[in-house]
Formats: structure tokens, sequence, C-alpha cells
């Protein structure tokens, strides 16, 4: 699987032709009405990208989007809207979102977009688990001491640490 | 008659003077008169005086006609009209006019008043007491007595002929005329009348130049000056003739007229500033009307634009999608069956969404399109009658009662009447699916002929608009109902054709209080060009 979408739009057509077209380029999707429905039993880090139209009855794009990162803070938002409005575009991305998208896109060009965001996403999750893998095998330690003599200590440490010589330390 | 100041002056001057000089030449001429009366007075009593002592000797001797005879020589003099003596009794012994002599003389009266009127005698009687005066034959005479005393030598003379107890022997009486006096008189009073008119004419004359100099000409001015000020010459100003206190008021008057003009060019300059900027601010606000207009226009096409394509865009991004579907999955060679039915429905939506989008597209270019109208006098409740039999199978199912109020007195109303009946329809529509649950839907005419409106009113007692949303039920493109098909231009089309006919359609609603929608139709007709008309197109009311 490539990755996860979740498309929210209240446009039928524009739902399922996206679903669809998503399901057939091996994303795993899920696809809501409405923001409520969008939010309804998210689970945090299920989701890559999360595709959502602006102009919504009920609960607005805007307002879903903030929604959104509250429940999962890592997943990339994506806006969509049926009109070039510069002042929506700009406020989503204020508010967070990785990018934009004026509809009707070339589907070509959504999936670019959306291939990068996943990738984005990826990378992103490596990093973190990299980072995680880092803390297990080198748990952190804390030298403590502040006087110039154990400055000039953590000094050498540094120095001599890239190298296969073996130190010891007394005083 | 309204007197000048001047005049006024000059006559109370001419007046005073006239009535001076006037008392000053009476008092004079009677002073004179009274000296020449006095001066003759004189003159009678000196002749008297002559005559006693000149006869004296005539009567020592009792010589009568030499004492006669010389009597007679004094009073041929001139001047002296007769002289006579007369006793106690008043017999007139001797007078100068023959006639008299041995007449009595009545006592009351002339002569003998002096003396018998006042009982006083006459040896003590004062000159002016003796003497009086009388016209005769048009002549003023001056008469005046002289008592011829008893004197011893007069009783002891030889004739015996007075008794020495006898006071008074006779009366002297002397006329001197005073004709002389009187003429003298005569010229004087002309002379002094003459003179105090000279000196009234002279002294009325200089009062007259002063009054001029001083007083008529300097309130000539003013009054002048006043009245030119009136009349709005305020550049206008008064001599100013001498330092006194009309010269003070014409200075005084002269710097107000200055300060009034300059008052009066600051207020026009005021005025014309005011004018000015009044002007200026009536350009600034056209033209920040216009702008504003220009900016609604412009604000109402970008609300279109952006809801046109909202609703086009969506469409086309379905069919985009799909499109790309159908072909990933017509480049798989051999599709199976069931590939095969999911292509046929897919291309099935991008049949029906492009449809969609022309509907839209043709709906759109409906509202923009000015269509023919066909006006004519129209009964609005036939009208009505129309679109209810239109929608009453409709109601029906849906449980909702339609309450008809329709004025029997309607007059027709001159309008198109299919585009009429549309906006019934829809308006009719609009309610029933505000109510899908059934309810009451009230219709009702009614007419102002004093306005010149008929008016068509629609009530539904639904979940009503709500306030946020009320004032854009009119505008294009605005929908509450989520039904995709819906185009949100049922209400736009209608307002339009209302204003077409020169009419207003107005809502009034809250939030779970129902709605009326009501439409005013002018009797007159007063058809405006459109700016932009509607269609006759039915479904368009959605």
């Amino acid at each position: 699987m490539k990755g996860r979408i979740l498309i929210v739009d209240d446009e039928d057509v524009v739902r399922d032709s996206l679903h669809r077209m998503f399901v057939d380029e091996g994303f795993g999707v899920r696809s809501a009405a409405s923001g409520r429905e969008g939010l309804d039993g998210l689970t945090p880090g299920v989701f890559d990208v999360a595709l959502i139209d602006i102009r919504m009855p009920g609960m607005d794009g805007m307002e879903l989007q903030e929604h959104l990162r509250q429940a999962d803070p890592e997943m990339l938002v994506i806006i969509m809207t049926g009109y070039a409005s510069v002042e929506t575009a700009v406020q989503g991305l204020k508010n967070g979102a990785w990018d934009y998208i004026v509809k009707p896109v070339d589907p070509d060009e959504l999936l670019h977009l959306i291939n990068r965001a996943v990738e984005h996403r990826g990378a992103r999750r490596e990093v973190v688990r990299l980072r995680e893998n880092l803390q297990e095998i080198f748990p952190k330690t804390v030298l403590v001491g502040h006087s110039p003599a154990m400055k000039r200590v953590m000094e050498l440490v540094e120095m001599v640490a890239p190298t296969e010589a073996t130190v010891l330390i007394t005083g | 008659m309204r007197l000048s100041l001047a005049h006024k002056l000059t006559l109370s001057l001419f007046g005073g003077a006239a009535l001076i000089f006037a008392a000053f030449g009476y008092l004079d001429l009677r002073l004179q008169r009274r000296h020449l009366e006095e001066t003759v007075l004189e003159a009678a009593d000196r002749i008297s005086d002559l005559i006693q002592r000149g006869t004296r000797y005539q009567m020592m001797h009792n010589d009568r006609d030499a004492m006669f005879q010389a009597i007679r020589d004094i009073g041929s003099e001139p001047g002296i009209r007769r002289i006579r003596i007369f006793n106690k009794e008043g017999r007139i012994s001797f007078s100068t006019d023959p006639h008299e002599t041995g007449t009595v003389l009545d006592k009351q009266a002339e002569a003998c008043y002096a003396c018998h009127r006042r009982g006083a005698p006459l040896d003590r009687l004062e000159r002016p007491d003796r003497a009086r005066i009388f016209e005769d034959h048009g002549e003023r005479v001056l008469a005046v007595i002289r008592p011829i005393e008893n004197r011893p030598s007069c009783s002891e003379a030889e004739c015996h002929f007075h008794p020495p107890d006898q006071r008074v022997l006779g009366v002297i009486d002397a006329h001197l005329t005073l004709a002389r006096v009187d003429a003298r008189q005569a010229t004087q009073r002309a002379e002094i009348t003459g003179a105090t008119a000279l000196a009234l004419s002279l002294v009325c004359g200089i009062s007259m130049l002063f009054v001029w100099r001083l007083v008529y000409r300097p309130i000539h001015d003013l009054h002048g000056g006043m009245r030119r000020i009136s009349r709005g010459d305020l550049n206008s100003r008064v001599t100013v003739r001498a330092p006194d206190e009309l010269g003070e008021v014409a200075e005084a008057f002269n710097h107000m007229a200055g300060d009034l003009a300059a008052a009066r060019e600051e207020l026009t300059a005021w005025a014309k500033t005011l004018e000015q900027r009044v002007e200026q601010k009536a350009v600034e606000l056209e033209r920040a009307n216009r702008l504003m207009a220009t900016s609604e226009r412009m604000a109402s096409l970008g609300r279109l634009s952006a809801t046109v394509a909202h609703e086009v865009n969506n469409p086309l991004f379905g069919i985009l999608n799909y499109a790309r579907l159908t072909r990933r999955d017509v480049e798989r060679a051999d599709p199976p069956p069931a590939q095969r039915e999911r292509m046929l429905e897919q291309l099935q939506i991008i049949e029906r969404e492009s449809r969609r989008c022309g509907e839209l597209m043709r709906n759109l270019l409906m509202f923009a399109r000015q269509s023919p109208r066909r006006i004519e006098p129209a009964d609005l409740n036939e009208t009505i009658g129309h679109a209810i039999a239109l929608i009453r199978h409709r109601y029906e199912l849906s449980g909702i009662v339609l309450e008809q109020q329709l004025a029997a007195d309607l007059a027709a109303v001159p309008c198109d009447a299919n585009q009429v009946q549309q906006v019934v329809l829809g308006l009719l529509v609009n309610a029933a699916e505000a109510m899908p649950r059934g309810g009451r839907v009230q219709i009702s005419t009614s007419m102002d002929e004093h306005a010149g409106f008929a008016g068509i009113r629609v009530r539904d007692d639904g979940p009503g608009i709500a306030g946020d949303v009320l004032p854009q039920v009119f505008e294009p493109f605005f929908t509450t109902k989520q039904d995709e098909h819906r185009t949100g231009l049922g209400l736009a089309v209608a307002r339009s054709i209302v204003e077409q006919h020169g009419g207003a359609i107005t809502v009034q609603s809250a939030a779970g209080a129902g709605a009326e929608f009501a439409i005013r139709l002018p009797l007159g007709v007063a058809l405006r060009e459109p700016e932009h008309a509607s269609t006759g197109a039915t479904g368009a009311l959605k």
C-alpha cells in the first residue's frame, strides 16, 4: 500500500471519483461526506494525507483542518477549493495546511502531489523512527559540571570520541 | 405733512423772532404814542395856563369882549380845535365855537367826568386826570380842563361878580387835535413795521443759513447715506463736515458702514467658500457613489463568479477523475466484465455531470439574458388560479392546506401573465419544500389604488428563514437546500421578473415563524428596461 488518504467532500461526484482513483492507484482510502463523518473514529497515525474541501455545509474545511491538526498533528492536510480564492488558501496554509489545490486539478498532478505528500510523511516518520532507535542505542547521559576543568574534559572527550582509542579520565 | 428737522428749526426760529420783534415794536409804538400825547397834553395845559394868565387882566376889569377876543386869538392857533369856559353848573359861558355858547354840559359826560364821577375836587386833580382823549369828526382830540380858582383879587374886584366863598369860578376846557400826533405815529408804525420786517428777514435769513450749514446739510448727508446703505450700497460714505456731534455721528456712521461692508464681504466669501465646498463634496460623493456602485457590481459579479466556479468546477473535477479512471481501465487489455460494468457506470456519471454543467450554464444564460415579454392587462386572481392548478396535486400529496384570500375588486394589472405565474408557482413550490411534512400556505391578493399597486402575498408556516441569511435569499446562487441539483437562482429570477414589471418583492421571516413573500405590481404601466432579465423556464425556481 502506497499510503492512506482521508477524503472529505460533500460533493458526491468529487468524493466518489477521488475515492475510486486513489484506490485504483493503490492507496488506502477512506472518504467522508462531512467534517463530522471524517473526524468520527479517527485514530492518530492512520492516515498520511487528508484531502479536504473548503466549502462544505455544517463544519467547513477551515474548522475541520483545525480539528484534524489536534487529532493527528503528523497528518498532512491538503485543502481543495472550488474557486481560486487567495485569501482562503493563504489562511489554510497559515493554519498549517501542507498545500492546496483548485478544483478541477489535473488528476495526474493531484496524484503526483499526493505521492510527494506520502513520501514526505514517510520520510518524517523515518526520521522519527531513527531518532527513537538512536535513543534506544544511546540513552541520554548527562555529565554534571560547569567548572573550566570539567569543560576542558568535555572538549577532550568530544575530540577523542570518534577514535578507537580508550581513554581513562582520572582526577 | 412731515416737516424736516431743518424746517422745524427754521420755523421755530422765525416764529420766535417774529414774536419778539412784534412785541418790541408794539411796546415802542405805545411808548412813542404816550410821549407824543404827553407832549400834546403839556402843550394843552400850557395853553390853558396862558389863557388864564393872559385873560386875568380882562377878567379883573370884567372886560368880557377883550377876554373873549384874546381867547379867540389863542384858539385860532393851529392844532387847537377849540377853547371853552364853563361854570360849575356846566353852562358854557364862552367857546371858540359860537354855537356852543350858552349850552349846558352833561355833568356825567366828557369834561365833567373827571371830578364829578370821582367826587374829587377839581383843583386837586393831577394833570393826567384832567386830560381826556376822545374822537370827534374822525379825529382824535385831547382835551384838558383847568379850574379857574377864586382869589381874593377876584372877589374883591369892583364888579363883585364872584362871591368870596366860591372856590372855583369856572373851568377852562382846551381841545387840541391829535391829528398830527396820529399821523406821525402812523408813519412811525410803518417805519417800525418795515424795520422789524427787515430785521426779521435778516435774522431769519442768517438763521436759515446757519441751520442749512450746521444742521440741514450734515443731516441730509447722513440721511442720504443711510438710504444708500439700506438699499445695499455698503461702499457709500458720508462727508464729515465739522468736528461737532453731527460730525461724530457721520464718522461713526462711516465706521459702521465700513464694518458692515467688511462683514458682508466676509459673509459673501464664506457663502462662496461654502458653496464651493458643498459642490466639491457633492462631486466627491457622486464619485464615491459611482465607485461604490461599481464595487458593488464587481462584488456581486465576484460572488456570482465564485459561485458559478464552485458549481461548475465540482462536476468538472469529477468528470476529469472519472475520465482518467476510465482511460486507465481501457488501457488495461481485455477488461473483465466487472471492470466493463465499472467503466460504463463511470461514463454515465461523466454524462450526467456534463449535463449538470450544461443545465447550470443554460440557467445562468437565461438569468442573464433579456427575454421578450408580452405585457397585457391580466387578472392576477386568474393567473394565481393557474399556478395553483399546477401545484394542487403536489400540495395534496404533501398534506398542505392552501388558503386563498383573493380580493374581489382587483383591477387588471398590466403584466406578462406567464412570468407572474412562474413567480407565484415558484413561491408556492418553495413553500411546499419548506414544509415536507405538510402545513398551511396562505395566498392573498390586494389592491392599493391610492399607491397604484396590486399586491400578492404567499405565506407559509414552515421553519422560516434565519435572520442572518434573510438578506441573501434574493441573491443568485443562494440556496439552503442540500439537493445538489438546485441552482439557487429561483428567488433571484423571481425578483428580476417583478422588478422588470416596476414592482418589488420583499420577504418577512424569522427562524421558526414561517415566511411571507410580498409582491407589489404597479397598476399603471411602469416597465423599466431590465439590467438583467430572466427566463420563462419553470425549472429555474428551485
